[in-house]
């Protein structure tokens, strides 16, 4: 599988935590979709997604994976206050805590005719998403897929760290990133060469020692434990995103010709991809 | 070689029950003639299919039916402790735990609680099923709506037959919250009758249920009886967040794909189960839809609706019907659509008024329709 297209709307956007407003206007230079009562997680995500795939040619079985570890976590937010305080839940409200809206918005913003997905998986929602495109590519159930990464910066939420796996503590961003792929060589960024998922450190270094890399992406939990991992550390490209599909865009734009994205929970399981320019 | 995926251990709890003989037995007992007043009985408190057992808290309730269900699930299944671990786990759910960040909202803001959430996403419900029945593997998590479940029932089964795993475990979850009790009454499309009658000229929405599933998934039989995974399709149309398309159009085009990929006619499905969610717009597209199948196919087949036993349980209720609907063949009848009297419009087909005898094989499709223009069939079959 070839990557083709990607955004992410760190590389644009210096200040990744911004109003709803600045990403409206964003939205409204490059599209006449109507989101006037949306939330942030909507816009965030039709924008990002058009981002990625302005001016590119898509096929009409094209997949939409949708990826995100909070979901529409603001307007959820507002919603439990309403419930808290009996008050009563207004209907754009309930519409934006319904989280397949977004990959139905980005959908209708693409015009596209194949399936959309939103999908979660504790700390792994991106590479779970990833892997069901790729599946659904191998299959032929889908020409091309669109993965996207989205959620909304924490900010709004007091001590948020206590509710999620920010192991260094890092600032929590505004993310949208995409990742375009399908199966054919030409004029592609890079290739997927292999997606194996392990299920434990000794399998992981059992895939390591089979896999050869210029530079290496780890995630905030193979970071953690790089001292158990069988990799050389001089080849670790350091990083200050807890975001997987980030830093894969990032090591897309750098100068080597083979890179590998390690992922893994909390328990160890997790993902190795590799990757060919 | 593509191989099979057989569903070899089922559970349900909802509000007919926990176990397939008690939910059968309750099925068994109903009719047209008595479907009001058991309405009437059970929507004493709210116009809602609720589970009948009770917890201290939240919390409780959700891990506490959620792990019964996983219990009954791989007992049904006669797993080792050892295939446990081996189960790639799947869940579709719309309110995911919703329910537990209700309370402690509420109590944060009675001061009776520090925090005002009890997490941040539902990647958590996920981690502890996979911690539960220490699987290896990672949990993913659909979020589609109403065909939440269906849709990961579909992809475990896929995967399955293309040998990418062994064993998958499929979780539907759908409890009550206010959330979403709310959210549909400001859209209006709960019904205010409080008589659910799916396809009827009387109809009048949605009533909402809670239930929770699970089914197990291997690529080898138990036994002879055991329902296999045939097809499935997906199609997302544009049209509206809320409301489906009304010509039908992508509702057909689902259920026309999912015979097609299992190379079958209309003549191989026994009985249609339609997602039959009362309000109007589903009534009216799904109709279209079917008789636009009927045409199709130039013949007919049986269809029912299982949202009057249930209620609507949202994205759980891929899973939560489709082992409703099991539980009934195997003790040999298909479910009457209670509450069908007359159709508003033109139907080519009626939906089935009375429990109809069968013997313990069948070829069901599927169908359900969400949210978000999402819509997805499924047919499972256990004839040779």
């Amino acid at each position: 599988m070839y990557i083709h297209h990607t955004y992410s709307i760190s590389n644009e956007k210096q200040n990744t935590n911004e109003n709803i407003k600045v990403y409206k206007s964003l939205l409204k230079e490059i599209s006449k979709i109507n989101l006037r009562r949306s939330s942030k997680f909507n816009i965030l995500a039709v924008l990002g997604a058009l981002k990625c795939m302005k001016e590119k040619t898509y096929s009409d079985n094209m997949g939409i994976y949708l990826a995100s570890e909070y979901g529409s976590i603001t307007s959820v937010k507002n919603v439990l206050e309403q419930v808290s305080q009996d008050s009563i839940v207004m209907p754009f409200d309930f519409l934006n805590i319904n989280s397949n809206n977004v990959s139905f918005y980005v959908s209708q913003a693409l015009e596209s005719k194949g399936k959309n997905m939103v999908l979660t998986s504790h700390d792994l929602s991106f590479e779970k998403a990833l892997e069901l495109a790729l599946f659904d590519l191998e299959i032929d159930e889908v020409k091309d897929a669109l993965i996207g990464n989205v959620d909304e910066s924490l900010d709004g939420i007091n001590n948020f760290n206590k509710y999620i796996s920010n192991v260094e503590k890092k600032p929590s961003k505004d993310l949208s990133a995409w990742i375009y792929i399908n199966k054919q060589k030409d004029d592609s960024l890079a290739k997927i060469e292999t997606f194996s998922a392990f299920t434990n450190i000794n399998e992981l270094n059992e895939l390591l020692k089979n896999t050869s890399f210029e530079l290496a992406v780890l995630n905030q939990y193979a970071t953690k434990q790089i001292n158990d991992l069988q990799i050389n550390k001089d080849l670790v490209f350091s990083h200050d995103n807890v975001h997987g599909s980030v830093n894969i865009i990032s090591m897309l734009n750098s100068d080597k010709k083979s890179f590998i994205y390690l992922a893994m929970d909390i328990n160890n399981k997790g993902y190795l991809v590799k990757f060919t320019k | 070689m593509k191989k099979q995926a057989y569903i070899i251990g089922k559970a349900l709890s909802c509000t007919l029950g926990n176990n397939k003989d008690t939910i059968t037995k309750e099925i068994n007992k109903l009719n047209q003639d008595n479907y009001l007043s058991f309405l009437e009985d059970k929507f004493k408190e709210k116009a809602f299919y609720s589970i009948p057992e009770s917890y201290d808290c939240q919390k409780d309730k959700f891990f506490g039916i959620l792990r019964n269900i996983l219990d009954e699930a791989v007992k049904d299944a006669k797993l080792s402790i050892e295939d446990k671990k081996d189960l790639h786990i799947f869940i579709g759910s719309t309110s995911m735990g919703i329910s537990i960040d209700e309370q402690t909202n509420k109590e944060f803001y009675e001061k009776k609680h520090l925090d005002e959430l009890s997490h941040i996403g539902y990647g958590y419900i996920g981690t502890f099923i996979e911690e539960y029945l220490q699987s290896k593997y990672k949990a993913t998590i659909f979020s589609t709506a109403c065909t939440s479940s269906t849709n990961a029932l579909a992809y475990a089964s896929k995967l399955i037959q293309n040998n990418k795993i062994k064993k998958a475990i499929v979780i539907g979850v759908e409890l009550f919250n206010k959330s979403t009790f709310d959210g549909f009454s400001s859209l209006m499309l709960l019904s205010q009758n409080k008589v659910y009658r799916p396809f009827d000229e009387k109809s009048d929405g949605i009533i909402l249920g809670e239930a929770c599933s699970a089914v197990i998934l291997d690529s080898k039989k138990n036994k002879d009886t055991d329902f296999r995974y045939v097809s499935s399709s997906n199609v997302c149309d544009n049209y509206s967040e809320t409301t489906s398309n009304p010509t039908g159009e992508a509702i057909f085009n689902c259920m026309h794909n999912s015979i097609k990929n299992a190379k079958f006619t209309l003549d191989d499905i026994d009985l249609i189960k339609a997602h039959a969610t009362g309000s109007e717009n589903n009534n009216s597209s799904e109709a279209k839809a079917i008789n636009l199948l009927f045409d199709k196919y130039k013949t007919s087949t049986d269809v029912t609706a299982l949202k009057p036993y249930l209620g609507h349980t949202l994205g759980a209720c891929g899973t939560n019907e489709i082992v409703f609907l099991l539980y009934c063949i195997d003790k040999g009848f298909l479910p009457a659509t209670l509450g069908f009297l007359k159709s508003e419009q033109e139907l080519k087909f009626l939906p089935l008024e009375k429990h109809k005898k069968i013997n313990h094989s069948s070829t069901i499709l599927f169908n359900f329709v969400a949210f978000g223009g999402n819509n997805s069939s499924i047919i499972l079959s256990n004839k040779s």
